[in-house]
């Protein structure tokens, strides 16, 4: 939706891939004003708005469920111009934000209003969950700090120190607004992706490997956290009966009756999620019936699709923003935790990282976690697309509770898909990139 | 806490405001602090307890009233509290506590952690262990064990009498270093910023079918059907939990969990310490605001690398299971070097460090129903003007950050959102709360150049005023006045930095209130064309020296110099006041 | 409803017996051998402690054409380097087949109904038959899998506890015991096909299938013994599991060795997670006469409303 104005954003922004904002990219100026140890720092300028809108969920695809969400709007547009494009059309999740240490990072927040709901004039804010945050002003939390009314905007200042997976939401009724649909991931790459020399470790391996590493998940000084894909995946839950319905139909939701019925990956449900992204790329072919404004909306644009090449080091970065803890497995592949809640696992020269099965990840917290694909084995469980055989390997939730969309029979849920493929993929330009 | 008021013979209600000024020298007990860990105080003669298991009620803030069973440490229902006393004994210490059961139904207490033996004498064999019966009392005597964070709670019948209340934390410390968590310097923490969060939750469905129990009609008790609906730290919800300790507003709810810290500084360089305990029955993912915390132990043992070095983990949410206890140390470094080495300084500062982005006019955002805790200054130690309409809870520009369950239908209250399982993270000045001066004035002598705002910071710029002319004795003198200090600061310590064009003598004064007068803090001293710094004895009760009424919070600072003969100008270059809020 | 119950415990009995003629296989001399493991999914039942009868599937021993399925299949065993065949005959009711899936290994599926997996490293797993989006291992069709590095324990021999010494990931142990936590929503295990998993509620909660007061307490062995405790959580829930009286040295989870152990009184086991602990019994008496209390400290130790019950047990001394 709204092409014109998305490559707008995405040139602002230096990027070429919607979805997914890599920020810190090609027309990042230097900030003249900064001084000492950070004058090395770029400027980063970002704009999202906040409105409603509608996604669809397995089984309820006759009846929209009605989001909050943030867009990726360029920072030039005045307001009126923003409300005019895009008062209506949220998108679930939010934009992943792709961002480079110990940059200046300035978000602009506008809220555009709701259109389902005039009569509901909440406003809104960006709590960059996780972040050292030196004052409260840029935290926020709207009792603590600031929130932006309707028509309104603020301007947010971020310098993140520590690489690694955050995660932003709206904090203002924080159990409504974050359950709404307003929660995206945002990241951090460290400052060691402009050592040559350690992405050249990556050459050592065997061929076809042999290919320096895309970059690092952290400042490990010593290659460990190297990658050659890496995907950003928001676990999430969806409870329509309550605050989606209720919000749409004007009737109060108890935040304590919590009881979802979907569990996402990126604000998809299976088989949603190995639909490929909404993005300059790809299109999955995944829209939703707005009445309100009478279009079609790819108002779901990011995948949870994994795909790579055998013997590739991938890394995932998970973060959850649902209310549920949840328990990830990967059968058939070893998960090697090495980060969480951006922190490198070692404590001083002690390596505090772990191998596991199950990825436990409670709400609000956020894991990088590596695995290498496994070579391409032409009897193993299989499918094929657009770029060729592929092997399947099922990242999914443990809980059989949640592998259903809405308690019916049937594969569904918090489930998505490893494809190992048997000709090789481009090198991936964007995170979560995905392949038609 | 409620053991200590019953010794005083006071009504709890009444005691808790008597006990606030009462003074450590007199011998008597000190008063509680307001914030931080509140051990109780041992039976005479050593590490024994007495507790009794009851019932009563705690409130939460949606106005309910909710029936719970607990630990107390006197028996009455005015003694009743949630959750049990704090209980603090020093590893090797032999601690004997007797339970004296004024519930319907047997009940015990057992110690997770403990890994010497219990003895228990009294009562008769349960399940878990050895139980006092209804009216009866059991003793469980135990040698203390590893230093660390534990719980108690009941041993029968867990799924209703956990679930009810009965838990309570049991704090082990180091016998040689109070201060340390654990037997590990790399756990030495601030004794005044200890914190303990003690986590846990309420089905109010499940705590009427116990109060009714007696009654033929009474709901069954059904633990499989369990639906939480408060959730708390310390037994309060937010946002009751960041009331004082012993706050008269929640008479069986002692406990606060305000966590209050300063920004770490070369003078300031210890750590709090964060003990947490997940006393529910839900597995709760606690998510601080502002900062990583770093988990240094679970269930009191210290997480260490096999040759013995920390193996600590840092968090910005972490998932405590239930029954865990988990260590955590918060640092407020205002200076630091990032994990590539680079030296930083996000220490914004509005004269010498100030963000790259310009303040947000108030007026056009939202303020959550128009009050807040927010200064209307994103830098520590600043306040500034908030919209009309909008009041600040706000002292002095600390800042405020949320400590909550992530699990975002915990952070209710039932059916109301930002409630619950949540606190505050109180982030005060480094030092104190700072103020300058809001207004000057001149008794001898005329305005040279400049205004109070000159007085602000030590730059140079100079607030100046032209001695008389006239007379045997030339005299400048002038005060500066200080607005918004809240009652009950304390420490009240003082700045006056200046000059005058030629040799005066000094004298600084501080208005009495209450009798209408100055009080000399310092001088007479010769001060020439170089700065001298003044910084007068520290105050610390200044209560006579803050106004009230029409002249709330204001504070007055003169300086007069005066010289024979020759007229003079003196220069004010800093004029500061620094205090610790209440 | 007791003679039930018996007769479950009797065909777990000839279970696990078959499985450990397996471990027999591997533990032989040979550090790698080719081992297959005939293993039947069929529908049975679980008898509860209050007398109600749940229907479930699970995994037995052979071919389908003896033995019946309670709640759980058998405790599976290899050694390091072992190339095991799990020859898999489905009899599940109609519409619905078996398969098998190691969370911490790859299993390749040969599509004839043999899986075929390397027990690449020692350690605790959980092996699942994934079908149906999880709803047959809701169902019971989940199991517990030691590999061992050869010629370390004896195996399970006929119970849920060896009281065999060994070692694991250098760690010396005199005793250990399998612990497979799991629930069940008896309502849900009445409709497998069509209930609405919004809402599953579990009623019961087991310890190796089964609910105190018929959990098997655990031989810890005198003073001083370490008995290691293979935590297996085939159920769905992240599950807190309680010690009183001592502690435990967590020493890997997922059949991963942790790079740094660690003492812990209460675990959380997330769902499908396996964790290896070593309890050391201590010199001092336990605090309840059944010994050191082991129990589910989310207070799922109730059987319905009935308390006490659910996921508990006891590690006993002499």
């Amino acid at each position: 939706m709204h092409g014109s104005t998305r490559r707008e954003f995405l040139k602002a922004t230096g990027v070429g891939v919607a979805g997914t904002v890599a920020a810190g990219g090609l027309l990042r100026a230097v900030d003249a004003s900064l001084l000492g140890p950070e004058a090395r720092a770029a400027t980063t300028t970002l704009a999202l708005a906040a409105t409603d809108g509608y996604i669809t969920m397995p089984g309820r695809e006759d009846n929209p469920i009605y989001v909050f969400g943030f867009i990726p709007v360029s920072p030039s547009l005045t307001v009126s111009q923003l409300t005019s494009t895009y008062k209506g059309h949220a998108q679930h999740t939010a934009p992943t934000l792709n961002l480079k240490q110990n940059d200046n990072i300035k978000i602009t927040l506008t809220n555009l209003g709701l259109v389902q709901r005039p009569d509901l004039t909440d406003s809104h804010t960006i709590h960059w969950h996780g972040f050292d945050i030196p004052t409260p002003l840029n935290d926020g939390v709207p009792e603590v700090s600031v929130a932006v009314p309707i028509g309104q905007k603020v301007t947010y200042f971020y310098r993140p120190h520590r690489e690694g997976t955050y995660m932003y939401h709206c904090h203002f009724e924080d159990v409504e607004h974050v359950q709404m649909g307003m929660t995206g991931i945002v990241f951090v790459r460290p400052l060691q992706d402009d050592n040559a020399a350690l992405k050249n470790l990556g050459l050592a391996r065997s061929t076809p490997n042999n290919v320096a590493y895309a970059g690092f998940a952290y400042n490990d000084g010593d290659g460990s956290t190297g990658y050659d894909r890496h995907f950003a995946i928001l676990l999430n839950e969806i409870w329509a009966a309550g605050y989606h319905d209720g919000d749409r139909d004007i009737q109060e939701s108890v935040p304590t009756d919590y009881d979802p019925e979907w569990f996402t990956l990126n604000g998809r449900a299976y088989p949603q999620t190995v639909l490929p992204n909404d993005d300059g790329f790809t299109t999955s072919g995944l829209t939703t019936a707005n009445a309100n404004e009478g279009s079609d909306d790819k108002s779901q644009p990011n995948s949870a699709l994994i795909q790579v090449n055998p013997g590739d080091r991938v890394l995932l970065r998970l973060a959850n923003l649902g209310y549920q803890q949840h328990s990830m497995e990967l059968p058939g592949l070893q998960l090697h935790v090495v980060g969480q809640d951006a922190s490198l696992l070692r404590d001083g020269a002690n390596d505090t990282s772990y191998w596991t099965n199950t990825l436990y990840l409670g709400p609000g917290e956020a894991r990088d976690v590596l695995f290498d694909a496994p070579a391409y084995d032409g009897s193993m469980p299989s499918g094929s697309d657009g770029r060729g055989n592929y092997n399947v390997y099922q990242f999914k939730n443990r809980d059989w509770r949640k592998l259903s969309n809405n308690g019916a029979a049937g594969p569904g849920g918090m489930m998505t898909e490893v494809r190992v493929y048997q000709t090789p993929l481009p090198a991936q330009t964007v995170v979560s990139q995905t392949y038609a | 806490m409620t053991h200590l008021l019953r010794r005083l013979g006071i009504p709890a209600a009444l005691a808790v405001a008597a006990l606030a000024p009462m003074d450590v020298a007199s011998g008597q007990a000190p008063a509680t602090p307001k914030t931080g860990m509140v051990c109780t105080p041992q039976n005479a003669g050593g590490s024994t307890y007495d507790l009794w298991a009851s019932g009563g009620y705690m409130q939460t803030p949606d106005g309910n009233s909710v029936y719970m069973w607990s630990y107390q440490d006197a028996a009455g229902d005015a003694s009743f509290q949630t959750p049990g006393p704090v209980l603090c004994v020093t590893e090797g210490q032999t601690v004997s506590i007797t339970l004296h059961n004024a519930l319907p139904e047997a009940s015990s207490i057992v110690f997770p952690g403990q890994d010497t033996e219990v003895a228990a004498t009294g009562g008769t064999p349960g399940l878990l262990t050895t139980e006092a019966a209804s009216n009866g009392t059991a003793t469980y005597t135990f040698v203390a064990g590893k230093p660390g964070t534990y719980l108690y709670e009941s041993g029968s019948d867990v799924s209703k009498q956990i679930e009810m209340g009965l838990y309570g934390a049991l704090i082990v410390r180091p016998s040689a270093h109070q201060s340390w968590a654990y037997n590990s310097s790399s756990t030495a923490f601030d004794p005044s910023r200890e914190y303990l969060l003690l986590l846990a939750e309420i089905d109010p469905d499940l705590h009427h079918a116990v109060e009714v129990a007696s009654n033929p009609n009474a709901p069954a008790y059904d633990f499989t059907a369990v639906h939480n609906r408060y959730f708390t730290i310390n037994g309060r919800s937010f946002p009751d939990t960041i009331q004082d300790n012993d706050s008269v507003l929640l008479p069986s709810q002692p406990y606060g969990s305000l966590v209050r810290i300063q920004p770490n500084t070369p003078g300031n360089t210890q750590p709090a310490l964060i003990r947490m305990i997940n006393a529910g029955v839900d597995n709760h993912p606690f998510h601080p605001h502002g900062n990583h915390t770093r988990e240094i132990a679970q269930d009191g043992r210290l997480l260490v690398a096999p040759g013995g070095a920390t193996a600590s983990t840092e968090h910005f949410a972490e998932t405590i299971g239930a029954g865990q206890t988990m260590d955590y140390l918060l640092r407020w470094d205002t200076q630091s070097t990032d994990s590539s080495g680079q030296p930083y300084n996000d220490y914004w500062d509005p004269n010498s460090n100030p963000l790259p982005v310009a303040q947000p006019n108030y007026r056009n955002l939202t303020f959550k129903d128009a009050h807040t805790w927010y200064s209307g200054n994103p830098y520590l130690g600043y306040k500034g003007t908030m919209p009309s309409g909008t009041s600040s809870l706000n002292i002095c520009g600390e800042w405020y950050f949320p400590l909550h369950s992530h699990a975002l239908n915990e952070f209710s209250n039932f059916d109301q959102g930002f409630g619950g399982m949540g606190t505050l993270l109180r982030v005060d000045p480094a030092g104190g709360c700072f103020a300058a001066a809001t207004a000057t004035k001149i008794l001898s002598g005329t305005l040279n150049a400049g205004s109070y705002a000159n007085l602000a910071i030590d730059d140079g710029k100079l607030y100046k005023v032209n001695s008389t002319t006239t007379g045997a004795t030339r005299v400048a003198d002038w005060y500066g006045q200080f607005g918004g200090l809240p009652a009950g600061a304390t420490n009240l310590a003082i700045t006056y930095k200046g000059s005058n064009s030629s040799s005066a003598s000094q004298t600084v004064y501080l208005w009495d209130w209450t009798t209408s007068s100055w009080t000399q803090l310092s001088g007479p001293t010769s001060v020439g064309t170089a700065d001298v710094t003044v910084t007068p004895s520290v105050i610390s009760l200044p209560a006579n020296y803050i106004g009230t009424g029409t002249k709330h919070g204001m504070v007055r600072i003169r300086v007069r110099n005066s010289k024979a003969s020759t007229s003079f100008v003196t220069r004010g270059n800093l004029m500061k006041i620094v205090y610790d809020a209440p | 409803m007791r003679a039930v119950a018996k007769m479950k415990i009797l065909a777990l009995l000839t279970a696990v017996a078959a499985v450990a003629a397996i471990a027999v296989v591997g533990a032989s001399g040979a550090s790698a051998a080719a081992v297959t493991v005939d293993l039947c999914a069929k529908a049975g039942s679980v008898t509860m402690p209050d007398s109600t009868v749940v229907d479930t599937w699970s995994f037995v021993p052979g071919d389908c054409t003896s033995g019946s399925a309670g709640a759980g299949g058998p405790v599976l065993e290899a050694n390091v380097g072992d190339v095991v065949t799990i020859n898999l005959t489905s009899d599940l009711p109609a519409g619905h087949t078996a398969s098998f899936e190691l969370a911490g290994l790859p299993v390749k599926d040969n599509g004839d109904g043999t899986f075929q997996f390397t027990a690449a490293r020692p350690g605790t797993f959980a092996y699942q038959s994934p079908g149906d989006s999880g709803r047959q291992q809701a169902m019971g069709l989940y199991g517990a899998l030691v590999i061992r590095p050869a010629g370390e324990g004896a195996g399970f021999a006929g119970s849920s506890c060896s009281s065999a010494p060994g070692a694991v990931y250098g760690a010396g142990f005199d005793r250990e015991c399998v612990m497979v936590l799991s629930a069940i929503d008896p309502a849900f295990n009445a409709d497998p096909d069509n209930f609405d998993m919004n809402g599953y509620l579990a009623k019961y909660w087991m310890i190796n299938g089964k609910s105190y007061p018929d959990t098997d307490s655990l031989a810890g062995g005198g003073d001083g013994s370490r008995l290691l405790i293979r935590y297996v959580n085939a159920g769905f829930d992240n599950t807190s599991m309680s010690l009183l009286g001592g502690d435990e040295l967590v020493i890997a989870r997922d059949a991963h060795p942790l790079t740094d152990t660690f003492m812990a009184v209460t675990e959380t086991i997330p769902a499908g997670a396996t964790e290896d602990a070593l309890f050391v019994v201590p010199a001092a008496a336990p605090p309840s006469a059944n010994g050191f209390p082991l129990f589910n400290r989310n207070l799922h130790v109730t059987n319905g409303a009935d308390s006490p019950g659910g996921m508990m047990t006891f590690i006993t001394k002499p």
